[in-house]
């Protein structure tokens, strides 16, 4: 059964939560190891979120609109003598997503533990 | 870079290589990318940290074994409309020749290759996690001129170590078989010197084979390199086992108390034949037991001209991989020399 296009699962959700929680702390934009180990620390997890799992929930994050990304410069990363990271930042569309996966979960009463409404 | 750390990112750098397979170039990059700026930060932070090179291969296999699901499904769904919004993208119509080829080549959704090579990872990390074989034991025989040693042969079975771990001879079995000679005009009495010095909780026994066993033994080992190297064309299987069963199957069955039925479905039980050899040497009851215990009390008798086949048994504790050995000096000691 396929999804609806604006309908979030929980590492998703989790993912947009933690983004708008670091941009609330001053990162603007987050990459994929970094927003990996956030989840993991905020839900206090013992394991970072898989591969495959991770960048695939990003990438259907970034095709829904729900997050917008950008390569950082290559000088940037050269000078600091690692490879170029891809950088995501939450758009308003999934913000407004999150917002209501967070309604829906509430009146579910299944909202997870380290999930931080928006 | 550790060599388990090299081993671990040139897995995932291949698994990526594979489950991009067929994605325009511009897709495969990009994936690629992401993954190799992710296997930076994760050991760059372990190193920081200062976490063993050990566990942090360990997190990034588990991260890459844990999400190979979702790669497959990633390919198989998601890339698909990726690679739509691309082509139209580009103006061009999701019909084009070019594109059938492909599909067919991969499958309608692109899953044939993701999904054996799914498998093909699968395989590969029972491998890794599997016992592993230490390296050869080496066996060193000091003899004096009179006693020849000759034929000699060995097999080493481990069954606890992981092949990305600690070498270990945890539960291991060691048998070491050879021919000795009595060059002499007097009956030797021969001891083997050296086992008491294994380390504490070690077993092993000495004595004399029944005859054949040794060839037997050492056709049983050609036939398992056979079995192992079956794969890779380096032996030929089919002939190594036919010359098996034509001239050793019965002599090795008797001498294995027909726990052997001669075919390679046993090969993985193999290491269990060690058990034979401490049981059942007919000579070994009074030298088999704790090495710590004093050493070995046991002769081999060797008249003037004669040869019998000797075999040594070491079993290693379980439960521990303290102790680990990799060679073993031993010294045939004949008591009745003038």
């Amino acid at each position: 059964m396929r999804r609806r296009p604006d309908s979030l699962i929980p590492l998703e959700a989790a993912i947009l939560a933690a983004g708008i929680d670091l941009r609330a702390r001053g990162a603007a934009y987050f990459h994929g190891f970094g927003i990996a180990r956030e989840i993991r620390d905020r839900a206090g997890a013992r394991l970072l979120t898989a591969h495959g799992t991770l960048y695939r929930a990003l990438d259907r994050l970034h095709r829904a609109g729900l997050l917008e990304s950008e390569w950082e410069e290559p000088a940037l990363a050269a000078n600091e003598g690692r490879p170029r990271r891809r950088l995501y930042r939450v758009t308003p569309a999934g913000e407004a997503a999150l917002a209501k996966y967070a309604a829906e979960a509430e009146t579910r009463g299944s909202l997870r533990p380290g999930f931080a409404q928006p | 870079m550790s060599a388990v750390l090299w081993l671990t990112t040139s897995a995932v750098r291949a698994w990526a290589a594979v489950y991009t397979l067929g994605l325009p170039p511009a897709l495969r990059r990009e994936r690629q990318a992401e993954l190799e700026s992710d296997l930076w930060e994760q050991l760059h932070t372990a190193s920081r940290d200062g976490r063993p090179p050990l566990r942090t291969a360990g997190d990034i296999l588990l991260r890459v074994v844990r999400g190979t699901p979702a790669d497959v499904l990633w390919r198989i769904n998601d890339a698909r409309a990726r690679q739509m919004e691309l082509v139209l993208a580009q103006g061009a119509s999701l019909r084009a020749p070019a594109r059938r080829g492909q599909d067919s080549w991969f499958g309608r959704n692109g899953w044939v290759v993701p999904v054996a090579m799914l498998v093909a990872v699968v395989a590969f990390m029972w491998w890794l996690m599997e016992g592993t074989r230490p390296s050869r034991l080496a066996f060193a025989i000091d003899s004096p001129d009179h006693l020849a040693v000759s034929d000699a042969s060995w097999e080493l079975r481990a069954r606890c170590c992981s092949r990305s771990g600690v070498p270990s001879w945890d539960g291991s079995r060691a048998v070491h078989t050879f021919r000795l000679t009595n060059q002499a005009d007097h009956v030797a009495r021969v001891r083997i010197e050296g086992l008491e010095r294994l380390p504490a909780g070690f077993r092993y026994a000495y004595g004399t084979a029944q005859p054949g066993a040794v060839e037997a033994h050492r056709a049983f080992m050609d036939l398992q390199a056979a079995f192992r190297d079956q794969f890779t064309g380096a032996t030929d299987f089919a002939a190594t086992t036919a010359a098996f069963e034509a001239n050793n199957l019965r002599v090795f069955a008797e001498a294995y108390g027909g726990f052997f039925g001669g075919t390679p479905r046993n090969m993985g039980e193999a290491w269990q034949l060690g058990e034979y050899w401490l049981r059942n040497l007919p000579d070994a009851t009074a030298c088999a037991g704790e090495a710590a215990n004093g050493g070995c009390a046991s002769y081999i008798w060797v008249t003037p001209g004669a040869a019998v086949d000797v075999a040594v048994v070491i079993e290693a504790p379980p439960g521990s991989s303290e102790g680990y050995v990799r060679s073993i000096d031993l010294a045939l000691v004949d008591l009745a020399a003038p």
